[in-house]
């Protein structure tokens, strides 16, 4: 298999839909081995079946990144597969339009339990799999946690979702000075994308939301789950090697602002 | 080994792209990598020889190069320089400002005089290269243009306060440029790119080519790796090509997780 990721094997959350699927078809396409996994099965059944009409690799696994015993099991399956881990996208993710002062307890631990618990509980499976991966050679394990352009940049009413994406920003920089400190071979980074229209952020256009997005963003233009997937296989791939603790902002230039 | 640059997947096909500061270290492995992956490179620089020596790098991954003799702090010579690339190639899809300089030295004795020589070579030339690409890039239907900054714009180095003000400026002056660039219209996307400490001639020749200077690179970066200039020429590659085509106005940092540390 040829590609820029040829032959590695890679794990996508929350690849039932949007920037998952387009991620797990991207590093498909490059070479890799894909799992794709989401509470959605009928979703990664979707993508597993397009992967392999265009001749790409790929596994769906039912996968809640929230419960720690089936990111176990997940792991388990890949190991007794292939013996290895390279890439890790931990990319499920839950949205809810509430501001804080709408925000129950229960809503606030629910969002956080996916989009940070989950990349957290990911990243403490799959280390010791991913550290066998990289064996003596250099740096050849690579962990995407998808953060959001809303970790920087606060939009009214999407209070528990900007919280747990700055978590998930920082704790991609401390998990990557913390494993690249331990010589583990593996890289940790975020990518923060910025207005991507996908299932999850249709709510956002029904009330009017994304019209007044595309006015803050200085491209204005939306970006598709694609563009997003482009900066994973970059980061996913050796062509990174040196890369760690980093932001990738693939936003139109809207953090800037 | 960085990796290899000179593989290539098409990625850049028939595009125009400018490097300056090409006729060594980062800017040299940009110019190959960026025409490994098909575009047809004007490498610029002061020192011809060493220019030749890029375009023979080119030619030997059978690239498309030229050389141009440019002293990037001149900006008559970059209005030379794009009315040039648009009449012979009627494009400039790609600019790398590449070109730069270093010293290491205490704030008090780091005289005005050379605090401003580092800053023209340094920031004036990414304020002329962005505005001259900008406007070519502008008229051709868009383009990406790449800023080589450093981590040092972003931290604090010791005895570097010159190099560190104008590697700040540069990635200041590449977001706000973006922000104009995109809010116009243009097509055009401006990205900064902050290397850690890449092994290169400019360090080499700052801390000496020894096993210490080697060490002392190393030691910074939690991924324990010498950073080389491949590293660097694959994350311009990266922004350079389509599939960077919302990526504009960040800065990317690529250095081994020295700046998380």
């Amino acid at each position: 298999m040829t590609g820029r990721v040829a032959d590695k094997v890679a794990l996508v959350t929350g690849a039932g839909s949007g920037i998952g699927r387009a991620c797990a078809v991207a590093l498909a396409r490059e070479g890799a081995v894909v799992y794709a996994s989401d509470v959605d099965t009928a979703g990664t059944a979707e993508t597993v079946a397009a992967i392999t009409a265009s001749g790409g690799r790929a596994t769906a696994l039912a996968l809640d990144v929230s419960r720690q015993a089936d990111w176990q099991a997940a792991i388990d399956r890949i190991d007794a597969d292939h013996g290895r881990l390279d890439v890790l996208v931990n990319n499920a993710g839950i949205y809810l339009p509430k501001t804080m002062m709408e925000t129950s307890l229960d809503d606030f631990r629910r969002v956080i339990a996916v989009n940070t618990d989950g990349a957290f509980l990911g990243m403490q499976a799959a280390v010791g799999l991913m550290r066998k991966a990289a064996g003596d050679k250099p740096a050849t394990g690579s962990i995407i946690n998808m953060s959001s352009i809303s970790a920087l940049k606060t939009f009214p009413g999407t209070f528990p979702y900007t919280v747990s994406k700055e978590a998930l920003r920082i704790l991609s920089k401390a998990v990557g000075v913390e494993l690249g400190r331990r010589g583990d071979h593996i890289r940790v980074n975020a990518v923060l994308p910025g207005a991507v229209r996908t299932p999850m952020t249709e709510p956002l256009n029904a009330d009017g939301g994304w019209d007044a997005l595309m006015a803050a963003i200085p491209m204005a233009a939306q970006s598709e789950p694609e563009d997003i997937a482009q900066g994973v296989v970059w980061l996913a791939s050796d062509e990174s090697r040196f890369v760690t603790g980093t932001d990738l902002h693939i936003d139109g230039g809207w953090a800037a602002t | 080994m960085g990796g290899d640059v000179t593989g290539g997947h098409g990625r850049l096909a028939d595009k125009v792209a400018l490097v300056t500061g090409a006729t060594s270290g980062i800017g040299r492995t940009t110019a190959v990598a960026l025409a490994a992956e098909g575009a047809t490179v004007i490498a610029t620089g002061r020192n011809a020889e060493r220019g030749e020596q890029t375009v023979q790098a080119i030619r030997q991954v059978d690239g498309h190069a030229e050389f141009h003799a440019q002293d990037v702090t001149l900006a008559d010579g970059w209005r030379t320089l794009m009315a040039d690339i648009a009449q012979r190639h009627g494009r400039l899809d790609i600019a790398v400002n590449s070109a730069g300089a270093f010293f290491t030295k205490p704030l008090e004795d780091t005289s005005l005089e050379a605090f401003r020589a580092l800053w023209q070579v340094n920031v004036e030339s990414c304020f002329l290269g962005t505005k001259h690409a900008m406007e070519l890039m502008a008229r051709c239907g868009g383009g990406s243009i790449i800023n080589i900054t450093s981590l040092a714009g972003r931290i604090g180095l010791e005895d570097c306060s010159a190099y560190c003000a104008s590697k700040a400026a540069v990635i200041a002056l590449s977001r706000a440029a973006a922000v104009e660039a995109a809010q116009a219209g243009t097509g055009v996307r401006i990205n900064a790119l902050a290397p850690g400490v890449i092994w290169t001639e400019m360090i080499y020749n700052a801390y000496g080519d020894t096993p210490e200077a080697r060490a002392f690179c190393i030691d910074g970066n939690a991924l324990n790796l010498l950073g080389e200039p491949e590293d660097v020429a694959h994350g311009v590659v990266y922004l350079a090509s389509d599939a960077a085509r919302h990526v504009t106005a960040t800065t990317l940092v690529i250095d081994g997780g020295r700046g998380a540390d």
